[in-house]
């Protein structure tokens, strides 16, 4: 009999794989010529790259003219820029928890997803590092929140959240960063080896470091990847804690509340699997990689996205009770205001994307349909915008005075950075797609039943 | 081509030249201009080879990036020759006069070099003086107060739109030569017209009350004795003469002292904004309002009743308010006259234990004679007169009651008051060809005649026709001449104040333009001789007050003021008979049935004369919140009758044959089946008054000023309103707090104003805080039982602030940039709420939320207690502003100074940084003038004195809701308690939202109101139930 046969467990890839085909299937995506490129690529290729010429001209416009061109205003000081800011973080928030935490805890399903996860990741990340530097009055002056040494002897405030968001989204970047480079390494040796052509074989060599395989190299690789993953893990739980610190330590009424860090963290994991779901089924369906990514994979991350969601439908009925039972009345009206007030059909949209509809995975046949799944995926991440809008912008618009109070509507220039951003995402995630490796080889071929050391023994 | 270029063969214009060589016009020069730098400087010779080329170009890139990283250079030149008393970096001020119809109010001006920048009220003025709360131990230091159309008026100084040569639509306007031309020709021009001894001419003057101007008016018309002469004034105080005049024979001026007035009864009158006088009136009002403690005697605190359709900020003050039509208010007077047992018909049924209480309570002032009724202007003169006959009832003629009275009549002198019949009478003969040749003296009468007089087409059939106006305005644009009048800070003038007080108007600077005043231009028509204008001051003068020595002179040159020339009470005496025929004559109006339209003078830009005044323009009206606009008043009964449902919604008001469309504003507190529409808008000739709101006087009619049966309809579409306050409940929050006077009497603690949320120990600290224990500690006090909500503070910190204009667009969207703003509150129900204002700068908190979310510590916290504004670090998060609690912090979204007018430079304070692109800014606590007394205090080794210090808002203030000073009680450094102090020693002081222990240094004293114990309680210590006006 064959080992795998023996568990329970159904093969995490299927098709009859060899080790040669995982390499050969996932490495002539990269090697392919021009002609040999989907033209689905193409297609999405071409619109987010007008997209992305759309963010820079946004983003000229607006460093000439200021930021009045957008719909903020007095009292709404934080509008779009800083929703999709969180937005972007709580994306880049599942790639390193699929390839940290889920590696930690041994769940080698990860495998199939985890290359493209965490490049989605730090291109995630990078849109919302753009963000802070473009949102404040004068982006010219932005770097003054760095701590560097000057003449004058001035510091940044350390006091302030945004200089821990800064921090926090920087580690976070950097170990992703570098976990994901390091995660690639083995595969950009296979990939050098393969090689044709002489510029692709050095630059490759390049950056695989020179590894060749041997057992010492292997031994240490595995031992880095080990101590990224532990560095990582804390930080998936971190960055977004202090990302919601932002809010949390400030005194406006529907931000100053403690279930903020957790909250944020599960809303994070939420929106950032629906992300990679999202993005997988695309990949899936474009590179035909329905062997890696198997019905499994994705079944698996509607059970994380089920649980997810409704820690975040917990913690929106948690807020609501905590501004009840407090007996704080700034605090009571800013949810109820949430609700019923101006902003409540953003507030029910955030609701319904997030909590009702991703219950449908309760049902089996529901998180085993491809089209379910992708439906929802965007839903979620429809929600989890939302979600940042509601917190952002109706707690900003009405506080404690109602002298103050106003309506944020958003401008044409709002809505064309946000495309823009995803111009952004799209474009670096298809070069990412066509150029390196966007399933992770070596680890794949560590779960085909072929690397049990049995497994040639049981054959024969 | 420029028009300066000598392409440009302008015949009429003045020829300047460069050079000899431009002068000579010599086509070499001429091929020389056209390649403006000489040869070689930016043209390569010909014949430039590839590698000449390429080294020049090289060249010129390094050139052009080096002179890229330097800064353009400027020299600096000194004074040559000191003026004298001029110390550069340190403004003088001067007294002088702001003329305003038949008003005048004393005025302090800055000048910083040379330079206007600033305006004050001149405490040496009668009609500017401003209540004080008095301190612990002395009386404070007078003071002068501000209207908010005093502090703005150095803004039209510098109006872009005076400066002949710059012109926004040449298309629009006929064919005008350059003011400075029409000047010269002047004596010519009228030569020219052959006006003879003034048959067919007729003058078309503004109200003034002025001894120069008088005296030249009557040299005039013994140069022209045939000649007419017309006043006229869109609002004046036509009717109130027309009434004291029915009562005691000939047209008197009440003069009122609402200081010692117990109980004041206001019919459709607004004692804060848009009558005569008001500066004073508000002062006044307050003296008699002030609250020192809950151990006031109860009746020493004055009681309002006010009677009024749309809601004035009198209103807001008011104890009891009654909402009534314009038209209902003569029945009411009748009403309350009858009570008092005048005879007079047209009585009407009104809320029966209103008028019992009215009427009880001015019997019970009248024996101490300490009662007053007023009524606006507005009102027709029936009105007026009875006024006058309740107010002579209710004086004591005993003569063992020696308290004086609260109103005085005063026989005016120098002064012409508009005459609307004169006026039609005007039209008619111009119609009929009667009058041929017209001058007209100020004002704008193109504009704002009423609409049922034809007056432009009439003006446009006259031969000769000229105008003197203050810029070019729609009447300007209809007559062969135009002639620009200097601005009252580049004239030498006198006026007389309300009360008659001789006042002089002292120049601050020269002409800008090419401009004479009123005397001068009238002087030059009836002799033919340009003399200064200080001449024919002083000539007028010498007449006046004899020929006093030059000591004298400039004393009252200093003061602004010569003391003592008050008009003396005129005897009045009630003849009964006389009013009887009168009232028979002129009987009180019946309401008019169905809709009416109630104009009104704009709280903004008064009768439209300041229409082209930004800072005003974007001045929220204090009752509607509405800038850049007028809208149509009305009820929200009113409107859902209409079936309007969303802000800004048109309707279109019909009077007659004239409609225009406006937005509609729900306002509470509106009388029913009245709408209210604000004059002064929709003004064509300027680049701030263009197109904003619609001109109401279209709808005036030239009998009265309440319309009758108007017709109001919904039309299509949405007009954008821009409001800065949203939402007119606080939310029962407790943010403006006040008690009525009884229950405050019986309270124990402070907080029993209005509960506040959670009362917060202010010593409970996670971490240790600063002690702020030494030196100077500035905090603020706002009495909020004295502030009336008339916007002067936010304008006196505009002006002192350089706090740009940021147009309607930007308002709209919520980014309007006032430091220190008013926010205006209803409680109770929609019908007949009650309106509340609190002025709200920053609060200054030692604990500020602002500061510790700055990633750049661009705002911190100064030794003094004062939260600063680091302009050059802020990077512009805008995340102090989110944390800002009370919400004063304001971002510069845009360049706001880009595109401004290259003359505003001259008004800037220099003290105040302007602010660029994408920084946040906020109250200071005027920290420039902090600065100032403490270098003055350290140069005379001496400590900053109490009151020495004002911040902008405070200077202005007629009324003295705001304090400002030291707050450090160290007893060694503070002996005695400052007058801030003290008043924060009040137990009707408490900090807004305090359990946030944000420990603001501005704190507020709560209101407390005094109504009548007759009518139901009108404040209670209750929660609001306040109107969602979302």
């Amino acid at each position: 009999m064959s080992a795998h046969t023996e568990t329970s467990e159904p093969p995490l890839i299927t098709g009859t794989q060899s080790f040669h085909t995982v390499s050969q299937r996932i490495s002539e995506v990269t090697e392919a010529r021009i002609q040999g490129t989907p033209k689905l690529w193409w297609v999405l290729m071409v619109i987010s790259l007008l997209a992305l010429a759309n963010l820079g001209a946004s983003i000229a416009y607006l460093f000439w003219e200021g930021i009045g061109i957008w719909g903020v205003q007095n009292p709404v000081g934080w509008g779009w820029a800083i929703v999709n800011f969180v937005f972007w973080v709580g994306i880049g928030h599942a790639g390193t928890l699929i390839s940290a935490i889920l590696f930690l805890l041994r769940q080698r399903w990860r495998t199939s997803i985890n290359r493209f996860a965490e490049a989605m990741t730090i291109f995630a990340v990078i849109c919302a590092g753009l963000f802070p530097g473009i949102h404040v009055g004068r982006p010219w002056v932005a770097w003054w929140m760095v701590p560097y040494p000057n003449q004058m002897g001035i510091w940044p405030n350390f006091r302030s959240p945004l200089l821990w968001d800064m921090f926090a989204v920087g580690t976070y970047f950097t170990v992703s960063l570098l976990f994901w480079y390091t995660g690639m390494i083995p595969d950009l040796a296979t990939m050098r080896d393969r090689a044709k052509n002489k510029i692709r074989k050095i630059s490759l060599g390049v950056f695989a470091l020179g590894f060749r395989g041997s057992g010492k190299q292997w031994q240490n690789y595995e031992k880095t990847y080990l101590i990224l993953a532990g560095i990582s893990t804390p930080l998936v739980l971190s960055v977004h804690s202090v990302v919601s610190f932002d809010f949390a330590v400030s005194l406006v009424p529907g931000w100053h509340t403690t279930i903020f860090p957790p909250y944020f963290v599960a809303g994070a994991i939420f929106s950032g699997f629906a992300m990679v779901m999202t993005l997988a089924i695309v990949a899936r369906t474009v590179y035909k990689m329905e062997d890696f990514i198997t019905l499994k994979h994705l079944e698996n991350m509607n059970k994380i996205i089920l649980l997810t969601g409704s820690m975040v439908g917990y913690a929106y009925g948690c807020e609501f009770f905590i501004s009840w039972y407090s007996g704080n009345d700034y605090e009571r009206f800013a949810f109820i205001n949430r609700a019923t007030g101006d902003y409540a059909w953003a507030y029910w949209t955030m609701i319904s994307c997030n909590v009702i509809f991703p219950q449908i995975f309760w049902f089996r046949k529901m998180r085993r349909s491809i089209l379910v799944m992708f439906v929802i995926s965007i839903i979620v991440n429809i929600g989890m915008w939302f979600e940042r809008f509601v917190i952002i912008v109706t707690t900003l618009a009405n506080d404690f005075m109602p002298s103050a109070w106003d309506y944020f509507t958003p401008t044409f220039f709002d809505i064309s950075i946000l495309v823009g951003s995803f111009g952004l995402f799209l474009t670096l995630f298809l070069l990412f797609l066509r150029f390196l490796p966007m399933v992770a080889i070596a680890e794949i071929k560590g779960v085909l039943p072929q690397a049990d050391p049995h497994f040639y023994e049981e054959k024969h | 081509m420029s028009p300066l270029s000598p392409g440009n063969k302008n015949e009429s214009r003045p020829t300047y030249w460069r050079s000899l060589d431009e002068l000579v016009d010599d086509p070499e020069f001429r091929q020389q201009l056209e390649h403006e730098f000489p040869e070689g400087a930016s043209q390569a010779p010909d014949g430039v080879g590839r590698r000449q080329f390429i080294t020049v170009m090289g060249a010129s890139v390094a050139l052009a990036s080096l002179t890229g990283c330097r800064r353009p250079v400027e020299y600096i030149v000194p004074y040559v020759r000191q003026p004298e008393e001029v110390v550069p970096g340190r403004a003088l001020n001067y007294a002088s006069t702001m003329p305003l119809g038949e008003d005048a109010f004393g005025v302090l001006v800055r000048s910083n070099e040379g330079r206007p920048t600033k305006i004050e009220g001149n405490e040496n003025h009668p009609s500017t003086r401003a209540y004080d709360l008095p301190g612990q131990n002395k009386r404070p230091e007078p003071r002068g107060g501000a209207s908010s159309l005093m502090l703005a008026s150095v803004l039209d100084l510098y109006d872009p739109d005076r400066n002949p040569l710059v012109r926004l639509d040449e298309e629009d306007r006929p064919a005008q030569p350059p003011h400075g031309e029409e000047w010269d020709r002047l004596a010519e021009l009228i030569t020219g017209a052959d006006l003879g001894s003034g048959a067919g001419l007729a003058v078309l003057s503004e109200g003034f009350s002025s001894p120069t101007i008088e005296r030249l008016a009557k040299r005039f018309g013994a140069r022209f004795p045939e000649a007419r002469w017309v006043t006229y004034d869109a609002i004046s105080n036509e009717n109130v003469y027309k009434g004291t005049e029915a009562v005691f024979g000939r047209p008197l001026r009440p003069v009122y002292s609402f200081d010692r007035a117990s109980t004041v009864l206001a019919l459709d009158y607004d004692l804060v904004l848009g009558e005569s006088n008001n500066v004073r009136h508000a002062a006044d009002f307050a003296k008699g309002r002030h609250v020192e403690d809950k151990h006031e005697d109860e009746k020493s605190v004055n009681r309002l009743y006010a009677v009024e359709g749309m809601y004035t900020l009198t209103g807001g003050i008011a104890d009891h308010r009654l909402r009534l039509r314009s038209s209902q208010i003569g029945a009411f007077t009748a009403t309350i006259a009858n009570r008092l047992g005048i005879k007079a018909d047209g009585a009407g049924e009104f809320d029966r234990r209103f008028v019992d209480s009215v009427v009880a309570d001015l019997q019970t002032a009248a024996t101490q004679n300490r009662a007053l009724v007023v009524a606006g202007r507005r009102q027709p003169a029936v009105v007026h007169a009875l006024v006058t006959a309740i107010n002579e009832k209710l004086t004591t003629a005993d003569s063992l009651v020696s308290a004086p009275r609260t109103v005085d009549y005063v026989a005016v002198e120098d002064t012409r008051t508009s005459s609307s019949e004169d006026l039609t009478a005007l039209v008619a003969d111009m119609d009929s060809g009667d009058i041929k040749s017209l001058i007209i003296i100020g004002g704008d009468p193109a504009y704002n005649t009423p609409g049922d007089l034809d007056f432009v087409g009439a003006l446009q059939r006259l031969p000769f026709s000229m105008c003197l106006a203050d810029r070019f305005n729609e009447t300007a644009a209809h007559v062969k001449h135009f002639l620009q009048r200097s601005h009252y800070l580049e004239s030498w003038g006198d006026a007389r104040a309300y009360d008659g007080t001789l006042s002089l108007i002292q120049p601050l600077i020269e002409p800008l333009y090419k401009s004479r005043t009123t005397a001068e231009f009238l002087n030059i028509v009836s002799t033919g001789k340009d003399v200064a204008d200080y001449d024919l001051v002083r000539q007028t003068w010498n007449d006046l007050i004899g020929a006093v020595d030059e000591n004298a002179w400039r004393r009252i040159v200093h003061d602004g003021v010569h003391a003592g020339s008050a008009y003396k009470p005129a005897p009045a005496k009630l003849v009964t008979r006389r009013l009887e025929t009168f009232l028979a004559n002129n009987p009180v109006a019946r309401p008019a049935t169905g809709m009416e339209l109630t104009l009104t003078v704009s709280n903004s830009i008064y009768d439209g004369r300041y229409a082209n005044n930004g800072w005003l323009q974007e001045l929220p009206d204090p009752v509607t919140k509405v800038t850049w606009d007028n809208v149509a008043a009305i009820s929200p009964a009113t409107a859902h009758k209409l079936g309007i449902k969303r802000k800004g919604q048109k309707v279109r008001v019909t009077a007659g044959k004239h409609s225009i469309e406006l937005p509609a504003l729900e306002l509470p507190g509106h009388a029913d089946d009245e709408v209210t529409v604000a004059l002064g808008y929709g003004q064509g000739g300027g680049r701030v008054s263009q197109q904003v709101g619609r001109n109401a006087y279209t709808l005036r009619s030239s009998q009265s000023d309440t319309v009758g049966e108007v017709s109001v309809t919904l039309v299509e579409g949405t007009h954008l309103l821009a409001t800065t306050q949203d939402h007119q409940s606080m939310e029962g929050r407790p943010l403006l707090r006040e008690n009525s006077l009884v229950d405050y009497k019986k309270s124990a603690r402070h907080h029993e104003l209005l509960p506040a949320m959670h009362e917060m120990d202010e010593n409970l600290q996670l971490y240790g805080s600063h002690s702020y224990a030494s030196g100077y500690q500035w905090g603020m006090a706002i009495d909020l039982n004295l502030c009336n909500g008339c916007n002067a503070c936010t304008i006196a910190c505009q002006s002192e602030n350089n706090i740009p204009v940021v147009g309607k667009v930007q308002t709209e969207k919520g980014r309007e940039m006032s430091w220190i703003r008013i926010d205006r509150y209803f409680r109770g129900d929609t019908d007949s709420p009650q309106m509340r204002h609190q002025p709200v700068p920053c609060q200054h908190c030692e604990n500020a939320p602002c500061e510790q979310v700055c990633p750049v510590a661009a705002t911190v916290h100064d030794a003094q207690g004062l939260n600063v504004m680091v302009y050059n670090r802020c990077i512009g998060t805008r995340y102090c502003a989110n944390n800002c609690p009370y919400k004063v912090r304001r971002f510069n979204f845009f360049n706001f100074t880009k595109g401004k007018p290259e003359v505003h430079k001259m008004l800037q304070n220099p003290e105040v940084t302007v602010r660029s692109r994408g920084v946040m800014e906020k109250c200071s606590f005027c920290i420039q003038r902090i600065n100032h007394a403490k270098i003055d205090a350290k140069l005379g080794d001496r400590r900053v004195r109490d009151g020495e210090v004002m911040t902008a808002c405070q200077q202005a203030c007629p009324v003295g809701a705001i304090v400002f000073g030291d707050i450090n009680s160290d007893r060694e450094w503070n002996p005695t308690d400052t007058r801030v102090m003290h008043v924060r020693g009040s137990d009707r002081n408490y900090k807004m939202l305090q359990e946030l222990n944000a420990r603001p240094r501005a704190s507020y004293l709560g209101k407390i109101s005094n109504p009548s114990a007759t009518l139901a309680p009108a404040v209670a210590a209750s929660n609001d139930q306040g109107h969602e006006g979302h």
